[in-house]
């Protein structure tokens, strides 16, 4: 499938009626993003915990 | 005759105080200053004339009967447009927002305001916080007081604008991935990112709440001090609030930074503008005559941060507006949409990828902190750009260069403080930022107190004519 085509289908399936004009920078971004993840390789970041956000209001309740 | 303009809260603190100056002139001065220059500036989106004169009329009031509440009263002080402003509307620089007045102001707002500060007018933004140019197709874009051409950063953009024109003495800014410090860097202003959950975000319309950090600028170092100690401290309505002792970040600001160890991570060294480069390399040069112990240091966990960046920013972005996204996509300026639409389609996994980076990070910066007191670098690597025709593609171009040096610090928590680093060849400003420990904000003020002194920028802003 088409990377625009795919965007187009993705957002659809979420009730998003995409712009054509949008397509080629939402197509960038999600470039940027997955060559932004390259470096994570060198990383073993299975052994780390997300941060996780512990909110001391609810631990009282 | 002193010219109002552009005085600090400190310099303009005592005049109020020992009643040489009346809050209500120094408000008549700042409105008549933005009844000029807002037009060309368009610093201002919503500006507040009557309101300010109200409160100017009841400080003086207060300040005539014995009340004087502090350094802040009577201080003319410009709101960003994401800070919701009982019965005045709030944008967030956006179409969405266009009609919306809440019925709550934020605690930060409420804050400024009972230690008698005056709000002059809410400020121009980039849309919804999505980016770093403060281009907006909806209220205009907002101009560079150096040089109208030139974009003034953003996405606080009136902000740094406001503050460079003697438009506002003191401003609000947020700052996601790098808002607060990028326009204060391109506008040649100081800009506080602090540490996140010092100032609460209660009130402020989201970018993506775990990065949304609520902060300071001013034209001076002490101004920013004087202003954290009004915002920062624990409010019980913001779930990600501190709880710890505020302190005085005025009591070290002119303490000797001699022995200061900053360490420079090669990452912030990479990709630079060759005017950036010079500049950053003089005040290395500087920083060392001060007395500052400099070295470089590898963090090869900071060539995660862009990735995290990105994942988080446009997914929490996309969660909050994801009802809106359906209903009133025509709403949104392209380059936000772009951003929104792209965190719609970013994965789970990725988000939770995102999130041990964070973690990764956070670890390799309290490792590197055991060696130096502070991380230096230039705020983005670029010199401020000229107003382009292709406004979307430009604001995402600045958006990939300039989040990789900024957003760490959102990513790990942690404080930092841009700060005037120079003039570029084409006459506009550069800045450099300080990063600290968690709840370092005395220390880094401390530094760019002592950073300012040497007159970073060579000129004065007190020009006649902007532009």
């Amino acid at each position: 499938m088409e990377v625009q085509e795919y965007i187009r289908y993705s957002l659809a399936l979420q009730g998003i009626d995409v712009y054509e004009s949008d397509l080629p920078y939402i197509h960038n971004l999600l470039f940027t993003m997955n060559q932004a993840q390259v470096p994570l390789q060198a990383f073993p970041l299975n052994k780390e915990v997300p941060i996780t956000v512990v909110d001391k209001g609810m631990l009282k309740k | 005759m002193i010219d109002l303009s552009f005085l600090t809260a400190a310099e303009l603190a005592p005049l109020i105080e020992t009643r040489q100056l009346s809050p209500v002139e120094l408000t008549e001065h700042t409105l008549k200053r933005m009844e000029k220059l807002n037009p060309q500036i368009n610093a201002y989106n919503t500006p507040l004339p009557q309101l300010a004169l109200d409160q100017a009329r009841k400080a003086e009031e207060e300040i005539m009967a014995g009340q004087y509440k502090g350094p802040l009263h009577g201080i003319p002080i410009g709101i960003k447009d994401n800070k919701k402003t009982k019965g005045i509307r709030t944008t967030a620089g956006s179409k969405l927002f266009a009609n919306y007045v809440p019925t709550k102001s934020a605690t930060v707002v409420n804050k400024l305001l009972s230690s008698g500060g005056i709000m002059v007018g809410k400020l121009t933004m980039h849309q919804l916080g999505a980016g770093l140019t403060g281009t907006n197709p909806f209220f205009g874009a907002t101009r560079n007081p150096w040089n109208l051409n030139y974009m003034p950063g953003g996405s606080s953009s009136g902000s740094g604008a406001a503050l460079a024109s003697g438009l506002a003495t003191l401003s609000t800014g947020t700052d996601t991935f790098g808002s607060i410090r990028v326009p204060a860097a391109m506008s040649g202003v100081y800009g506080l990112k602090p540490t996140y959950g010092l100032v609460s975000s209660y009130g402020v319309i989201p970018a993506a709440w775990s990065l949304d950090t609520i902060g300071p600028m001013a034209r001076s170092v002490s101004d920013l001090a004087l202003m954290l100690n009004c915002m920062a401290g624990f409010d019980p309505k913001d779930p990600a609030s501190l709880k710890t002792n505020v302190q005085d970040y005025r009591a070290d600001l002119h303490k000797n930074i001699s022995g200061i160890k900053i360490g420079i991570p090669t990452y912030y060294l990479e990709g630079l503008d060759a005017d950036v480069e010079t500049l950053f390399t003089k005040a290395i040069a500087t920083l060392r005559s001060l007395g500052a112990e400099i070295q470089e240091l590898n963090i090869p966990e900071l060539s995660m941060s862009t990735f995290a960046g990105f994942v988080i920013v446009a997914g929490e972005g996309a969660a909050f507006h994801s009802k809106w996204l359906q209903t009133s996509l025509q709403d949104y300026a392209p380059d936000a949409r772009a951003i929104l639409l792209s965190g719609s389609l970013t994965s789970a996994p990725q988000y939770i990828k995102a999130q041990q980076v964070r973690r990764k990070l956070t670890n390799a910066f309290q490792i590197e902190f055991k060696e130096v007191d502070v991380l230096l670098g230039p705020t983005i690597p670029m010199t401020t750009p000229e107003i382009r025709e292709d406004w979307v593609t430009q604001n995402l171009d600045v958006v990939r260069r300039g989040l990789p040096f900024t957003v760490p610090a959102n990513l790990t928590g942690i404080p930092s403080l841009t700060v005037p680093m120079g003039l570029s060849s084409k006459g506009l400003p550069v800045g450099m930022q300080f990063m600290g420990q968690h709840l370092s904000e005395k220390q880094l003020l401390q530094l760019g107190n002592a950073w300012q002194t040497t007159n970073p920028l060579g000129v004065s802003l007190k020009r006649e004519e902007i532009g």
